[in-house]
């Protein structure tokens, strides 16, 4: 089955204390979007603009303030909210703090497999989860008994992937999943998502602050900026031409040695001051508001 | 930089920090080692900051040096597998587009996640 993401006009409200006075925090504002099955979109930002807390309401960890998370089959009927989880599954940063220290793989794999029924009885369920292991090509037989702190990072965050796909999800929100891997294991980390994206179809969102990755990896990219997006399109015309003053400076700030030193051409006052451009989205080829009219 | 030193040791100062931040630290340091005339370390494992700041790099690995060089030979003309290896794991933001993660071809599966040099850590 083939899954599209949806997501139409989601807002998160925190309410945080300011002083004596309780406020209002807007970290999610009016963001949409939608990912076929087999494509990627690349959700970038920095740090605080509100990603992880877009991840967190699509996979159901928190609750949207106003706005709603769709999943449609392939004839574009909306799943029910309790299937939601079987087919969307969550990877996170941090492979050692999503796992168990007191767990074997063979439990983590084992146990939502169980949950989701995806195995008849014990003997199933330990076929399966040696082919789980099999997939994000570790070596089964030797780690299958291991806990977390007896594999490396690299190993840990494909064992955290291969929980990912034990209910058979068709749509995977990776949140950072290689921030905090060893540079020299993270491409390969990506190039098995890609390749698991692939053999099932999957919609894929992919978030980072990594610009050079999110370029890569993703078909389109959305860019957030204090919770908002502020621009969107096709993974090159959103690095390779930026239009939002706020996408011109991450793009400059970001290293790019083998493209020539680029003069930091953007003044952050800048970006300041660009609070209510709108969105300039590269497939209308104009500048919108964030439900999709075009600004004059 | 009150102590008027020769050298000034950073150890990874911009790895926690988003890159707008990072950009602004680098340009204080490069200007305080222009008016100070004292020797920069920087210790990171951000390979592209590096080559972009730095006159000469060494690459460590296990606790060993195993090449050093001008930043531009490190980018251009790399001895080491790792340094290759290393090079090899950060994609280009602005130059071509390559198949580094997805490839245009469906590729074999295990064969094609090629493990570092010296394997998976
Ligand atoms: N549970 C929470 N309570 C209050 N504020 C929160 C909570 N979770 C996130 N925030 C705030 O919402 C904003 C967005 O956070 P987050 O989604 O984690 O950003 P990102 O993942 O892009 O770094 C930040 O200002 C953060 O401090
Ligand atoms: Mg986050």
């Amino acid at each position: 089955m083939s899954i599209t993401l949806e997501v139409a006009g989601l807002v998160k409200d925190f309410r945080v204390r300011g002083g004596p006075r309780r406020t209002r925090l807007r970290a999610v504002d009016h963001v949409s979007f939608t990912i076929p099955p087999g494509r990627t979109l690349g959700l970038v930002g920095e740090s605080g603009s509100g990603k992880s807390t877009i991840a967190r309401m699509i996979t159901g960890l928190a609750e949207p303030t106003a706005g709603h998370v769709v999943l449609r089959d392939a004839a574009g009927r909306p799943v029910p909210r309790g299937a939601h989880q079987e087919h969307v599954q969550m990877v996170f940063q941090d492979p050692f703090a999503a796992l168990n220290p007191f767990h074997t793989v063979e439990h983590h794999l084992a146990r939502p497999l169980r949950l989701h029924r995806r195995a008849r009885d014990r003997v199933d369920a330990s076929r399966r989860v040696l082919e789980l292991l099999d997939r994000v090509a570790l070596p089964a037989e030797q780690i299958v008994h291991r806990r977390p702190h007896e594999l490396s990072g690299g190993q840990r965050q494909r064992v955290a992937i291969a929980r990912a796909l034990a209910p058979g999800p068709q749509v995977i929100v990776a949140d950072e999943p290689v921030s905090m891997l060893d540079v020299s294991v993270r491409l390969g980390i990506l190039r098995l998502l890609a390749r698991l994206q692939r053999e099932e179809d999957l919609a894929v969102l992919y978030i980072t602050h990594d610009l050079a990755t999110a370029r890569h990896f993703s078909d389109d990219i959305l860019v957030l900026y204090q919770g908002r997006v502020v621009e969107r399109g096709p993974a090159d015309d959103v690095i390779l031409g930026p239009r939002h003053p706020y996408t011109r400076l991450l793009a400059a700030a970001s290293p790019d040695p083998r493209g020539g030193r680029r003069a930091l051409d953007v003044d952050p006052a800048a970006v300041v001051a660009s609070g209510e451009m709108g969105v300039y989205d590269h497939h209308t080829g104009r500048w919108e508001d964030h439900s999709g009219r075009p600004m004059t | 930089m009150l102590l008027d030193p020769q050298v000034v040791i950073l150890d990874e100062p911009t790895t926690a920090l988003d890159v707008v931040v990072q950009r602004a630290i680098l340009r204080e340091i490069l200007e305080f080692r222009g008016r100070l005339g004292c020797a920069v370390l920087f210790i990171t494992h951000d390979l592209p900051l590096l080559l972009e700041v730095s006159d000469r790099i060494a690459i460590m690995r296990d606790g060993e040096i195993v090449e050093l060089a001008p930043a531009t030979k490190i980018l251009a003309d790399p001895e080491d597998a790792y340094t290759r290896h290393l090079l090899d794991s950060f994609p280009s933001l602005t130059g071509e587009r390559d198949d580094l993660i997805r490839p245009a071809a469906p590729e074999p599966a295990p064969a094609g996640e090629a493990a570092p040099p010296g394997g998976d850590r």
